[in-house]
């Protein structure tokens, strides 16, 4: 068995409150102080919560933050391919083309014919691949080229008779080693 | 101000008298009979009862307290409801409860307050008050700084008084000055009421009550009661059974009043 509803009066909210049983209201107001301290401490642990997320939010920041400047000072600041190629360019920039040129333009003669010009910047080096028509012309050309002040040495590396063209040339390679320039 | 939350007023319209009780709210003890007003045999309509209850205020004054009422069955129907096939939401059911409202008393059910008394479990019984009674009863409180709290039928309180010790397939009777209410069960669900007089010649024959339950039985379509559970006055007729249908005495307690701590 179970109790009737039949209930005609008023169904607002302050009725409804009178309607409550004298056992209802201790457990109301029980279950509305439970609800309240509930509630505040739900509010005081996401509070504490948050600011636990907090710190270790900032925690982990710093954490990261010194493991990136400890790699930093472990690692070489460039490796030693980097260093190489850096190297290699800047001496290919410190290449003193001005001096070079002039140098080779002072010993060159209408009846040289320059075709080939290259560095090794490392050595100080230039391999230069030239033709002449008479075999005497290689050597006056050299010595012109020692007189050079730009180059500390001048050597002949090879010599050979041009069979392709109808005049017969000499080809000749040499190597010219320059000197500092302050 | 503080009688507010400390007092109830009650309000009793039985069906021969009007009774104002105070009560202190938080003990059941200490009931205050502040008017009792006995009624004219004609006196049966609610524009009457109304001015009356109205010029019964006037004398007492009330502190601003809730007021509750208790209403006289007569002031209330009830009628037995089928909820619709596919019927799935509320307005389903408040729809085939004034329909059938309609239906058995040919009456606008606009005017009346409805609701089912229990369980929506089909079939089911509905009760209703006078809108008009209800809203009158509301305005004449709040015209005294008290408020309305609760209107509720006599035999509403009784049942919800005395159920616990109802059993299964056991009807509940109300015996007093000489009349029974009856409330018929199915299972463990309320299915109607009925009132009988008790003074006529027919109802003092030997088996009458017997006859009375087995045709209710029938005219519900219900199984015979297996036991009748009666409160108020203790029937010399019944206290042996009522022919196959076990007779227990709940109390005497039969009356809003009786519930209030107050001697009818």
């Amino acid at each position: 068995m179970s109790r009737l509803h039949m209930e005609f009066g008023p169904s607002n909210l302050a009725t409804l409150a009178w309607r409550l049983t004298p056992i209802a209201w201790p457990l109301l107001i029980g279950g509305l102080i439970f609800a309240a301290v509930a509630g505040w401490r739900l509010w005081a642990i996401q509070q504490e919560t948050q600011a636990a997320r907090q710190v270790a939010v900032n925690a982990e920041i710093k954490a990261r933050a010194y493991a990136a400047s400890a790699q930093r000072n472990t690692e070489p600041p460039v490796s030693p391919t980097q260093a190489a190629l850096v190297n290699a360019a800047v001496q290919q920039l410190n290449v003193p083309w001005g001096e070079l040129l002039d140098g080779l333009e002072a010993a060159g003669s209408k009846k040289v014919a320059l075709l080939e010009v290259r560095v090794e910047p490392q050595a100080k080096r230039l391999l230069g691949t030239a033709e002449v028509l008479g075999y005497p012309e290689i050597f006056a050309y050299l010595q012109r080229l020692k007189k050079e002040a730009v180059f500390t040495s001048v050597v002949l590396s090879a010599h050979q008779i041009n069979e392709n063209d109808k005049q017969k040339p000499y080809r000749f390679e040499f190597t010219l080693v320059w000197k500092d320039t302050p | 101000m503080l009688e507010r939350l400390t007092h109830s007023l009650h309000i009793v319209m039985g069906e021969h008298r009007i009774v104002l009780v105070r009560r202190k709210r938080w003990l059941k003890a200490g009931p205050q009979v502040l008017a009792d007003v006995s009624l004219d045999p004609g006196q049966t309509g609610h524009a009457g009862l109304l001015g009356l209850l109205d010029q019964m205020l006037a004398d007492i004054s009330p502190l601003g307290e809730p007021a509750y009422v208790a209403l006289a069955d007569g002031h209330v129907r009830t009628w037995r409801v089928h909820t619709p096939p596919g019927a799935s939401t509320w307005s389903d059911c408040e729809a085939a409860i004034a329909m059938r409202f309609k239906r058995v008393f040919d009456e606008a059910p606009d005017a009346w307050l409805m609701s089912p008394v229990q369980s929506l479990d089909t079939p089911f019984m509905a009760s209703g008050v006078r809108r008009g009674l209800v809203s009158e009863l509301d305005v004449m409180l709040r015209r005294r700084r008290s408020s309305l709290a609760s209107v509720k039928p006599e035999f509403s309180l009784l049942w919800n008084h005395w159920y616990p010790a109802l059993g299964a397939h056991t009807w509940f009777g109300i015996c007093r000055r000489g009349s029974l209410s009856l409330g018929i069960v199915d299972g463990e669900c309320l299915q109607a009421m009925r009132s009988f007089d008790l003074n006529g010649t027919e109802q003092e024959a030997e088996g009458w009550l017997a006859k009375v339950l087995a045709l209710e039985a029938d005219k519900m379509n219900l199984p015979q009661p297996q036991a009748l559970a009666v409160c108020g006055e203790r029937h010399p007729a019944w206290s042996d059974g009522v022919g196959p249908v076990v007779c227990r005495w709940l109390g005497p307690q039969a009356s809003a009043l009786a519930l209030l701590g107050i001697p009818s």
